[in-house]
C-alpha cells in the first residue's frame, strides 16, 4: 500500500512494483494526464493544490473501501501538486488483484472516488484565462 | 460570558483566492458550530461562495455543518474538488 501526494513526477510502474505480487495476476493502472485541451480552449499547463495533510488520509480511506469489497486487492495511490505540463503525469491508481475483473473495477472504483473526496484541485491556465476546476464547473482564477 | 475560543482556519484553491489568505485564527462563542464559523468568515471575506456549494472539514476529516468546534481546532473549507470528467 502507498499514498502519496507529490511535487515529483509520478511514475505509474513504480506504483505497479508495490502492488506486485506472486498472487495477483492482474494489475489495472489508472493514469491520469495533463491534456492539451479543455472547454474548446487551448490549455498551456496546470497547477493542481492539495490539501496534503488531508488527502493523504483519504486516499488511505479509498484503500480501505477497496480491500473491504475486493479483499485481496492491493492498492498504490500518487497525486502530482504543483506546476504540471502538458503529457505529465497528474494521478495514477495501481490495484493488483488475482483475476483481470476485480482489478478493473476495483481501479475503476478508486480513482472516482479520489476523484470525488480526496482534496485536491486543478487550476487550468488556458487561452481564455484561468479557470478553478470544480467538479464539471470551472470558475474564473484570480 | 464565557471566554472565546479560537479555531485555525484554512482556505484552499478558490477560496483561498476569494479569502485573500491561505490560514487565519477566528475567535468564536464555545460551542459555535462549523455553520456559524463560515457564516462569520462570509462577513469578513465578502467573495466567500454560499455555504451550498462548499463541504467543511473539522480536523482534516470532512464534518456536519452542525458540528462544534473546540479551542485549536484546524477547520478548512473545500471547494469542490476537481473531479469532473478528467
Amino acid at each position: 500500500m502507498r499514498y502519496d501526494v507529490t511535487m515529483e513526477p509520478i511514475d505509474p510502474r513504480e506504483l505497479e512494483a508495490v502492488v506486485t505480487h506472486t498472487g495477483a495476476g492482474a494489475i489495472c493502472t489508472f493514469s491520469g494526464i495533463v491534456r492539451d485541451s479543455s472547454r474548446g480552449q487551448s490549455v498551456t499547463h496546470l497547477d493542481y493544490e492539495a490539501y496534503a495533510e488531508m488527502a493523504v488520509p483519504q486516499m488511505r480511506k479509498i484503500g480501505q473501501e477497496i480491500k473491504d469489497r475486493w479483499p485481496e486487492a492491493r492498492v498504490a495511490m500518487a497525486h502530482r501538486t504543483g506546476h504540471l505540463a502538458i503529457g505529465e503525469v497528474s494521478v495514477v491508481v495501481a490495484v493488483s488483484c488475482p483475476h483481470r475483473a476485480e482489478a478493473f473495477e476495483a481501479c475503476r472504483w478508486g480513482i472516482d472516488r479520489l476523484k470525488e473526496s480526496v482534496p485536491i484541485w486543478k487550476k487550468e491556465h488556458a487561452t481564455d484565462g484561468t479557470f478553478w476546476i470544480e467538479g464539471d464547473t470551472a470558475k474564473p482564477g484570480v | 460570558m464565557a471566554v472565546a475560543i479560537a479555531v485555525r482556519v484554512r482556505f484552499f484553491a478558490r477560496l483561498r483566492e476569494l479569502a485573500g489568505n491561505e490560514t487565519e485564527s477566528l475567535q468564536v462563542q464555545p460551542g459555535s458550530s462549523l455553520e456559524h464559523v463560515y457564516d462569520t468568515l462570509r462577513g469578513k471575506h465578502a467573495g466567500l461562495p454560499p455555504r451550498e456549494s462548499v463541504r467543511a472539514a473539522l480536523n482534516q476529516e470532512f464534518a456536519d455543518w452542525s458540528a462544534e468546534v473546540a479551542n485549536g481546532d484546524e477547520v478548512a473549507f473545500i471547494p469542490p474538488v476537481s473531479g469532473g470528467r478528467g
